[in-house]
């Protein structure tokens, strides 16, 4: 896969001028050397797993080593060379200190030309736009161009997890960048990615990311509808039985009560924050807030409007 | 002679290294012997807790999980606190970390580092009922339901795991000399009330000790005034939040004080920063001379001494004052003194009473080097159980962590109060922005630097260098995306090979949307300071919309019939 933008030559001058061949001789070095340091000889899956929790722990410099000498050790084209491959990449990419980004990509495309149909190509290919939205932190980002990755990378492997979370990425920052026209295309781009996809597995992030949208447009009851679906289709992990909704509640009861002026909406999300995070640090604000839609409600029906250009005060 | 002499001088620092090697091997040797003796398992847990009673409290527990399991012998090591971080450190790079380590004391980064790297998750054992709570009202609650914060903070996000379980709770109070008290005022309890406490400080300011020096009301630090801020001060900053609350989450953040000076949506001249400053005027007024320079234990000693009548400090120093008035004076404890609603200066800007949060003290977690990691978690699960977190906490004088579980009559007063206002104030924004603040911060608490000039000098560099210190704040958030990449192709790889757990892609899936994706939503919206500060300035919190006032006063409308 190539992306119009790539640094000219980037994968070339690596995978060339460091012939294969050194490589391979400094992979079959760690080899040897692997062989004789592992205790009773591990399988290459075994060392397969040592070096990905090398990774893990960042000992990046293990970590590439193992995955060096796996790669010279298995047949080319082999689950483990492949994935020795990439881990190695992922080693170059990840690592705080001597980050090698050129490197990265390089081994991306050698995995990208060699193994196009390995299961790891879709995640090679993620991986690869990554380096450029995760560029150095002192590099601007060129967030139109990245969009235009993510979608080219959505249309070369659909249906596939590493397509999903490009559509995330690109939809986030899309609606992030947008203007309200921009953002009711975008609306309905969301809205027809989630139709057309039940099972999407980013359905809850997306959902509030569509509110973003609608609320750009002024689509106040639709954004609401979006953050209560966002709420309702959370994926909670099983085991971390900590489920943090005080935030999620907390901006749905903020929206409906003073951009949709939904008070009924409003109260039911504060008083499930006081009911189910009674020592959240913004109970006692939620008990405000309910004093003042009160309050705000009587002064309404007794004809006085609250002022639109005030901040609302906590009631005393 | 005088040559075996001449020969045994020139060689004398080489026999004294000898020694020490010989002595430094012998004491090595002796404590491995001892840890290993009768082929038992020893525990090592590690601590920086050197208040009066905590070793005792640990040593209690071990004797008494010991009689439960003979096999196992508890073995604490307390490491000043000074020094832990540096100690902690080295030891878990080196691999010779204890079992059992209290969590902290390093950089939060670097903590990080360290949960990902040295420490095992104790996710494992949260969803089940501690098995130590058999025959009690916790008998079969999961572990997380029984502790008093719902262990909220032990959840590490950059690692989605629960990392520590904490043993206590903790707040700051105001300790006083109950005796002195009633000598220098008649008064058996001090005021609650900001005005009349402030009228019996200048009461007791008034009079001198037998050696003719002026008695204080408070023991005078900086340690001892940043508690002081916190409690008594800063709180009446609350009401800032919602003129910069960016994110509308309904929480203060730093990076949102300076987006609201940089798009003038905020500055020293709040009613809410105003009244801070009053406040911190008041109390710097009353402290001793020269307090800004004295250390912690400096100012205690006035306390000891009976020369100072209040001093503010945390649950975990109970013991060790009250072993300080032990025989010489009646001790007291009381919450920090509160401005009423009508008080001229503050009331108006008071809006609650503070919010403590009920954050577990002795986070304790256990490293990866173990090599009996589910015998230091049945430790911990023995120190947390109903009654043994009573007993631990009734040895240490602190608060049991663990629902259910009685404080000690003498530590009620320390429950924190969990419905109140938080502070919205802190400017800082790292880099040369946080010298600065810093500098000015103390010149103006000296009485060097007045009110006006701080503000004018603060607001100038913040809205001008300390772009540059924002800019790189938001550098650090892009750099630890790239911390959180790592993490997310680590998750991911063990869920493919399905080495992880099943919530691994949950995980992983967490991670994309909150961290890297939520992240972006970030950046973007804070670099628009940048690109365009006219249109983040016209952002409104906290105001109904046009669209919400009619649709409130069409709901509010009485129904026609």
């Amino acid at each position: 896969m190539r992306f119009r933008h790539d640094p000219p030559n980037v994968h070339a001058s690596i995978s060339r001028s460091v012939p294969e061949a050194l490589r391979r001789v400094a992979g079959l070095i760690g080899a040897l050397v692997l062989g004789a340091c592992a205790p009773g000889g591990r399988p290459p899956d075994a060392l397969l797993r040592q070096a990905w929790e090398d990774y893990r722990n960042s000992e990046f410099a293990l970590a590439t080593q193992t995955f060096r000498a796996l790669q010279a050790s298995q047949p080319a084209g082999a689950e483990i060379a492949v994935e020795a491959l990439y881990g190695e990449a992922s080693c170059w990419n990840h690592r705080r200190s001597g980050r090698n980004i050129a490197k990265a990509v390089a081994l991306y495309d050698a995995l990208l030309d060699q193994h196009p149909d390995s299961p790891l190509a879709p995640w090679a290919a993620l991986d690869r736009v990554r380096t450029r939205h995760l560029a150095p932190a002192d590099q601007d980002i060129d967030f139109p161009q990245l969009i235009q990755d993510y979608a080219a990378l959505e249309r070369r492997y659909p249906g596939t997890p590493a397509a999903a979370d490009a559509f995330l990425y690109r939809i986030r920052l899309a609606v992030s960048l947008a203007d309200a026209a921009q953002a009711a295309v975008l609306a309905t781009e969301i809205e027809a990615h989630l139709a057309a996809h039940p099972e999407e597995p980013y359905r809850s992030p997306l959902l509030k990311i569509l509110a973003e949208a609608h609320h750009k447009r002024g689509a106040e009851d639709r954004r609401l509808a979006s953050l209560v679906g966002a709420l309702e289709s959370r994926e909670d992990d099983p085991s971390t039985p900590f489920f943090e909704r005080s935030t999620a509640y907390w901006e749905i009861a903020y929206a409906a009560e003073f951009d949709a002026g939904d008070f009924a909406l409003a109260r039911k999300f504060h008083r499930l924050l006081l009911e189910e995070f009674p020592n959240d640090d913004r109970a006692f604000a939620a008990e405000k807030a309910l004093a003042r839609m009160d309050r705000v409600e009587a002064d309404v029906r007794a004809g006085r409007m609250p002022p639109a250009d005030r901040i609302a005060p906590s009631p005393q | 002679m005088k040559a075996v002499f001449s020969a045994l001088s020139s060689r004398l620092p080489w026999i004294v290294i000898g020694l020490l090697f010989l002595w430094a091997a012998a004491a090595v040797a002796r404590r491995h012997g001892q840890k290993e003796a009768d082929g038992g398992i020893v525990i090592r847990l590690a601590h920086w807790q050197l208040e009066a009673g905590v070793r005792e409290g640990f040593a209690e527990a071990a004797a008494a999980y010991a009689k439960l399991h003979p096999h196992v012998r508890i073995v604490q090591e307390a490491i000043p606190e000074s020094t832990y971080g540096q100690w902690l450190s080295t030891q878990l790079m080196g691999g010779t970390a204890p079992d059992i380590i209290e969590a902290g004391m390093v950089e939060p980064p670097l903590m990080t580092a360290f949960y990902n790297r040295y420490l095992l998750p104790i996710s494992p054992y949260i969803t089940q009922p501690n098995p130590y709570n058999a025959g009690t009202p916790l008998a079969n609650v999961p572990l997380h339901r029984t502790f008093k914060d719902g262990l909220i903070r032990s959840f590490v996000p950059e690692v989605q795991e629960f990392m520590v379980l904490p043993l206590a709770m903790s707040s700051l109070r105001l300790y006083y000399n109950r005796s002195l008290l009633h000598q220098l005022t008649g008064l058996e309890e001090p005021p609650t009330e900001f005005r009349a406490f402030m009228k019996m400080v200048d009461t007791i300011q008034s009079q001198n000790t037998p050696h003719g020096e002026p008695y204080r009301a408070f023991t005078g630090s900086k340690f001892h005034f940043v508690r002081m801020e916190d409690a008594m001060a800063k709180p009446l900053t609350y009401g800032a939040l919602r003129k910069i609350d960016f994110n509308r989450d309904g929480r203060f953040s730093i990076d949102e004080m300076f987006l609201g000076f940089a798009t003038e949506k905020i500055g020293f001249d709040d009613p809410a920063y105003r009244a801070f400053f009053r406040m911190v005027g008041e109390l710097t007024r009353v402290l001793p001379p020269g307090w800004a320079g004295l250390a912690r234990d400096e100012a205690l000693f006035q306390f000891a001494q009976q020369r100072a009548v209040f001093t503010a400090a945390g649950i975990y120093e109970a013991a060790g004052i009250q072993d300080q008035a032990r025989g010489k004076f009646e001790l007291g404890v009381m919450d920090f003194p509160v401005p009423l609603p009508t008080d001229p200066e503050f009331g108006a800007v008071l809006e609650g009473p503070r919010y403590e949060k009920p954050d577990g003290n002795m986070p304790m977690a256990i490293t990866r080097t173990s090599k009996h990691p589910e015998i230091a978690a049945d430790f911990l699960l023995f120190l947390t159980s109903l009654r043994q977190n009573e007993i631990f906490n009734a040895r240490l004088k602190w608060i049991p962590i663990i629902t259910g579980a009685r404080g000690d009559p003498s530590v009620r007063v320390f429950e924190p109060n969990l419905r109140g206002v938080f502070p919205a104030f802190d400017p800082n924004i790292f880099g040369n922005t946080f010298i600065k603040w810093n500098q000015l911060y103390t010149l103006h608490q000296i009485g060097q630097l007045s009110y006006e000039d701080l503000a004018h000098q603060f607001t100038a560099y913040y809205t001008t260098q300390g772009r540059e210190d924002f800019r790189e704040f938001l550098r650090n958030r892009r750099r630890a995306q790239l911390q959180d990449e790592q993490l997310l192709v680590g998750l991911r790889q063990s869920a493919r090979a399905q080495t992880g757990t099943a919530s691994d892609w949950i995980k992983y899936r967490t991670i994309v949307a909150t961290r890297q994706a939520d992240g972006d939503k970030t950046l973007l919206q804070q670099n628009r300071v940048f690109t365009e500060p006219e249109a983040l300035a016209r952002e409104t919190f906290y105001q109904y919309s046009p669209a919400a006032l009619e649709n409130i006063a069409r709901q509010a409308a009485p129904s026609t019939p």
